[in-house]
């Protein structure tokens, strides 16, 4: 059974018929288009589907795209200035924090989440904060140079 | 599958009595859709139900997040709450929804089982309050009725002076606990020990209780006595995660531990 | 001199795709009228197929093709040729492919699953290593006598084996002073990148262009027109963006099933894969083995032989682990100075999920059992497990265990590195530890080719077949292409992972990119070279070998006023002959193995290139509950000289971290039937950015003779070897003996202490 509903998207309103058990990450990939949130996993368990909702990160392979309507979704391809690199993603180049990327998007909406509650966090905040995220490639250690690179110039 | 997004209690429960399944954080349900274990053909999500974020002095609304837990939850079930999932599964993810799934590794669950926390159950027609050694039955199991929902945990008035919370995992995040415990100790020494992840449902050791409530200071071996008398009570199994022994082994650790935390 | 200035940065070309969300994966990618595919899974580990009736699945709503082995021809595939894309008869593990359909969307999918009609007869499960080649197991393959296989003898169970001689192994032991058995056992692991796998194929007539999230393209086209009798120019692979493979997404998979749904339904179809079909369903996952060493030395720590027998887990088929045992038997023995050595290793079919090539097949499990029995051997004599190993370790000119005689080598500065790295010796909290160990690994020489051209305003485009999967060939190839053309990296665009544009490549595996297509793009650059040092000759009046190529321009040398820039003569040649160069940059060979007797040979014993390393891990154990957390990683690497610092010292990092996760949380659990019982990220536990030490990396950058340009190796796979060796040796400081089981968990820590155990 499917519904109309207005998804907030980037600050784009999204019109869209969904089918009522759908989650919020098959609805943004598929019925608005927007690829850059991915799926890893099934269960929370991998942070690449990661969106901010109204500021606050959730994964949104756990989340009915439903219960999202009147809020503000932002996505990875909202993350970026129409004057360039966000901050995050530019540290996140320079310093080598990517490398097959697919965990990337994730890591940039943690780390948009991180910032915006707590502008200058320790590293151990950092770590746990970006504990939901799992990457494979690269140990860590550049996304964590990245991350309080980005801190640190704000 | 029809879901439904009601925003007063009132239509809430009739969804439920009508037998929609209710849907708080996602974090539990959701996945079990996903994986095609669970297709329920009615979903109630109760996020815009403003009665159950409400939380007042000693009654938590079930929809309360673990984020706002760890913001400003008593010590032990804000230490709980630190430890469940990652950030953003803190911020959906719900008391009620864990009360309602009952995992025996439920990271809140012992915290309510440690201060005989009650869970308020609303019906169309009825309110009840079962104590937390009632409600859970099982491996997620519970006393709820069919019609019933989970509007709120009603803790004690007063909560014990100390309150300590650990969990034993492989991990230092995102950890399912092989056991999780809280230890609290008032005043006037009396102490409860709570575990989970050792039995089907969160479970007292009230023998270790019992003996260590009578210590005003309690000695070395006293709090050994305890960790044995926790191993003792407890009633582990083995399954792909841990071997009955060390699940029964590490309770009795972390029991002492946070005892001893208590006991600082 | 560096090929990069330390002050460089250099941005990986894919990067902006990545974090603005607009790369494109398979799974990001949908063609116009494109349908989804499902499998059917056997879901039982070893039956007999009684009755397979797909006629009711057909007829589902929206199903437009429903395929079984009676719909593809009957070939037989994998190093040994014991797979085929269905089952027929038999299934063999519970992940193996029973049925494929293509439906409208993922619902009318499921409901032609659920609607085929199969029904199974168990046969006895395989499972246990020792069991399965004992008199009288039964067998997994019972046909397989007709099966071809190059260098595999056939007995049992027995899937491939190696045995290796040299000197005389009774005659050391009886030198000995002391002779120290250790056993061992590894559980199996997961490659487990974070983007499960997808395919999508689209036929245009004859043709198929298939995009997949493969390592290997040219292996899958392979694969697709064996087994479907198609011509390779009418099979096109394309690898879009990839999240990570590391080996999980090497060989051919399932490229052919879904070439052959989309035929049969006459649309495109996509598969993508739910993260627990990533953990049971592909013929890559890392090998479960039984290791037992036994080693004589002398009192004052001289190696004088070494036994050893591995038993691999080689799963229900073969995939490419043929070679396994081979480079068990080499892992096993070790990078040390011993002149008697007999080792024996069998790859043996149980009815698990196939093993296949994860990151360094085979070293991370053999070098966790002989860096354990090494510490132990150094604890028998007495020795400091660093200074044993300084004496013990070949070293430049020194001969190893299969006889080679090893040319420039850094292993001796990764120990010495290693450990200063990580303060070894420092005064330590008696919960803490410092453990050590040492590691190896092939290079693997090999068949590539590059096309490089300049156009009209100097800038480059390499075309290749080199696969990016986060490994780095798009920072790697343009500045090797760079520095013979005296340009910038990022005038330098790569045309990549297209089987119908680029020669053929190996693709990512055996960490081969640098030095095969590294040399083949060399190889192309120079072409270029040579036309840009004529032109400039003309335009310069000089001699075209005194020409120069240097910071974008042509001059003449020795006279660097006497210039003109590149992006002029591009502008000339773009009018008459072309800047076009390509390479395929002759293989170096095999280094010779002598004097070493091997059954089973896969040419493994002369190890070209090998790379070294030295890993120190420092731990706190909680004595009460066994749980481990790493505290500090010290890595030293010969990897010769570097190419791309910021994108091997990330491969020394991540593989660092794997190998954490290996040795403390990453294991798969079965139940008896051979099933897995944690195919989930929830009980399959990757590491997390909170249990993530700081990695101190050091590059012994020892000058390689012909390996890859520039006196360069390999990186990728070494960093996976030696870490949960290390993290073993420290814990055993602690708990007084090894944990004989990988990963050692904290539930296994704490078994060891108490003197029990499970090995």
């Amino acid at each position: 059974m499917t519904e109309p509903i207005t998804l907030t998207v980037n600050g784009l309103d999204y019109p869209v018929d969904v089918d009522m058990g759908r989650n919020l990450l098959s609805v943004l990939r598929t019925e608005i288009g927007l690829t850059g949130t991915k799926e890893g996993c099934d269960d929370s368990e991998c942070g690449a589907c990661m969106v901010l909702l109204d500021d606050q990160p959730v994964n949104s392979c756990s989340y009915l795209a439903l219960q999202a309507e009147g809020k503000s979704v932002t996505t990875i391809e909202g993350v970026m200035p129409a004057d360039g690199l966000h901050a995050i993603q530019r540290s996140l180049l320079e310093e080598g924090g990517v490398q097959c990327g697919f965990c990337t998007p994730g890591i940039i909406m943690s780390t948009r989440a991180l910032l915006d509650g707590n502008p200058s966090p320790s590293e151990e905040e950092i770590r746990i904060g970006l504990s939901g995220n799992l990457c494979r490639c690269t140990g860590y250690a550049k996304i964590l140079a990245a991350v309080i690179r980005t801190a640190s110039d704000n | 599958m029809e879901v439904h997004h009601p925003t007063s209690l009132p239509d809430a429960l009739r969804a439920v009595a009508a037998g929609a399944t209710p849907l708080a954080g996602g974090t539990d349900l959701m996945v079990e859709i996903n994986f095609g274990h669970a297709l329920p053909d009615h979903v109630v999500g109760l996020r815009r139900v403003e009665e159950l974020n409400s939380w007042e002095d000693s009654r938590i609304g079930a929809g309360v997040t673990w984020r706002r837990i760890d913001e400003k939850g008593p010590t032990a079930l804000a230490e709980a709450a630190r430890t469940v999932g990652s950030p953003q599964i803190r911020n959906a993810g719900t008391i009620g929804g864990n009360v309602a799934t009952a995992s025996p590794a439920g990271d809140g669950l012992p915290f309510l089982a440690a201060v005989d926390a009650s869970i308020e159950l609303v019906s169309p027609t009825s309110t009840r309050h079962l104590l937390w050694s009632d409600f859970f039955v099982g491996v997620k199991q519970t006393a709820k009725a069919p019609d019933e929902l989970i509007v709120a945990i009603q803790l004690p008035e007063r909560l014990p002076s100390r309150q300590a919370f650990g969990k034993v995992g492989s991990r230092n995040a995102m950890v399912i606990a092989t056991v999780g415990c809280v230890v609290t100790r008032d005043d006037d020494g009396k102490t409860t020990v709570a575990l989970g992840s050792v039995a089907p449902t969160p479970i007292r050791a009230f023998r270790a209780e019992e003996m260590i409530s009578a210590e005003t200071s309690p000695s070395e071996s006293a709090l050994f006595e305890f960790q044995r008398l926790v191993s003792e009570d407890v009633r582990p199994i083995t399954d792909h995660r841990s071997t009955e022994e060390y699940r029964r082994h590490a309770a009795g650790v972390l029991a002492r531990r946070l005892l001893e935390r208590c006991l600082r | 001199m560096p090929l990069l200035t330390e002050s460089k940065v250099f941005i990986r070309p894919d990067g902006p795709d990545k974090v603005t969300g607009s790369g494109r994966y398979v799974a990001d990618i949908t063609l116009t009228g494109m349908l989804t595919a499902k499998f059917l899974y056997a879901g039982i580990s070893h039956a007999e197929i009684i009755r397979l009736d797909v006629s009711a699945a057909r007829r589902v709503p929206g199903v437009l093709a429903v395929l079984t082995h009676e719909d593809v021809p009957e070939r037989r595939f994998g190093s040994i040729a014991d797979r085929t894309l269905f089952a027929k008869d038999v299934v063999r593990f519970e992940g193996e492919v029973v049925a494929a359909v293509a439906a409208i969307d993922a619902e009318a999918a499921q409901k032609a699953l659920d609607a085929v009609v199969v029904e199974y007869k168990p046969l006895q499960v395989v499972t246990d290593l020792e069991e399965a080649i004992a008199d009288g197991a039964p067998l997994v393959h019972e046909g397989w006598a007709d099966y071809e296989a190059a260098n595999v003898e056939r007995n049992g169970n027995v899937a491939s084996f190696t045995s290796m001689t040299r000197g005389d192994v009774e005659k050391g032991m009886a030198q000995a002073d002391h002779v120290v058995f250790g056993r061992y056992v590894a559980d199996a692991t997961h490659a487990a990148p974070i983007e499960p796998r997808g395919v999508l194929a689209q036929w245009e007539g004859d043709r198929v262009t298939i995009w997949s999230s493969t390592q290997v393209p040219f292996q899958a086209r392979d694969g697709v027109c064996e087994t479907l009798d198609l011509p390779t120019n009418r099979v096109r692979i394309i690898v879009p963006h990839m999240g990570g493979g590391f080996g999980g997404k090497c060989g051919f998979h399932y490229e052919a099933h879904v070439a052959a749904l989309a035929r049969v339904a006459r649309r495109p179809v996509r598969l993508v894969f739910s993260r627990r079909e990533e953990f049971i369903a592909p013929d890559r996952r890392r090998e479960g083995m039984i290791i037992e060493i036994t080693t004589g030395l002398k009192s004052d720590g001289t190696l004088t032989a070494r036994r050893v027998r591995v038993l691999l887990d080689n799963g229900a088929y073969s995939a490419d682990s043929s070679f396994f045992p081979h480079m068990a038997a080499m892992h096993t023995l070790g990078p040390y100075k011993i002149d008697n050595i007999h080792a024996e290793a069998f790859s043996i079919y149980t009815n698990h999920q196939p093993s296949g090539s994860v990151r360094a097949p085979t070293a991370p499990q053999t070098c966790w059992a002989l860096e354990s029995h090494t510490d132990e051997l150094a604890a028998v004599v007495g020795m400091d497990p660093v200074a044993f190993r300084q004496q013990n370790c070949i070293d430049t000119g020194e001969t190893g265990v299969a006889g080679q005689v090893y040319d420039e080598i850094g292993l001796q500065e990764c120990i010495r590195e290693a450990v200063s790295g990580i303060d070894y010796g420092q005064d330590l909290e008696d919960d803490e530890a410092i453990g050590v160990a040492v590691g190896w690994w092939p290079s693997f020489p090999g068949a590539s080719g590059a096309f490089v051209k300049i156009d009209r305003d100097g800038k480059g485009v390499i075309t290749t077949g080199a696969q990016e999967c986060g490994t780095g060939s798009v920072m790697t190839l343009p500045i090797l292409a760079a520095a013979e053309l005296g340009m910038e990296p990022e005038d330098f665009e790569l045309v990549y992972q297209d089987t119908s544009v680029a020669p053929y490549d190996e693709g990512a595996t055996g960490s081969q990119t640098i030095l095969n297509n590294g040399r083949a793009t060399v190889e192309a650059a120079r072409q270029i070279a040579v036309q840009l040092k004529n032109l400039a000759a003309k335009k310069l009046e000089a001699s075209p070998d005194d020409i120069v190529l240097a910071d974008g321009r042509a001059h003449v040398a020795g006279s660097p006023e006497s210039a003109v820039s590149i992006v002029e003569l591009a502008g000339v040649a773009a009018g008459g002959e072309l800047l076009l160069g390509k390479g395929s940059g002759t293989p170096p060979e095999y280094p010779s193995a002598v004097g070493v007797a091997c059954v089973g040979d896969q040419g493994l014993s002369g190890w070209a290139g090998p790379q070294f390393s030295c890993h120190a891990v420092k731990i706190r154990l909680d004595r009460e509950t066994g749980v481990v957390r790493v505290l500090d990683v010290s890595a030293a690497h010969d990897s010769g000289v570097i190419i791309n610092p910021i994108g091997a010292s990330g491969q020394v990092e991540g593989g660092v971290m794997m190998g954490i996760g290996q040795a403390l949380t990453e294991g798969t659990v079965y139940d008896e039937d051979g099933a897995q019982k944690n195919p989930a990220f929830l009980d399959y536990k990757l590491q997390t950015m909170a249990d993530a030490p700081p990695i101190r990396v050091h590059f012994a950058e020892v000058h390689t003779p012909n390996m890859g340009p520039h006196g360069s190796k390999p990186i990728a796979e070494a960093p996976n070897v030696a870490t949960a060796a290390a993290i073993s040796n420290a814990i055993t400081k602690l708990t007084g003996q090894p944990v004989p089981r990988l990963p050692m968990t904290a539930q296994r820590v704490w078994e060891t202490m108490r003197g029990g155990g499970d090995g």
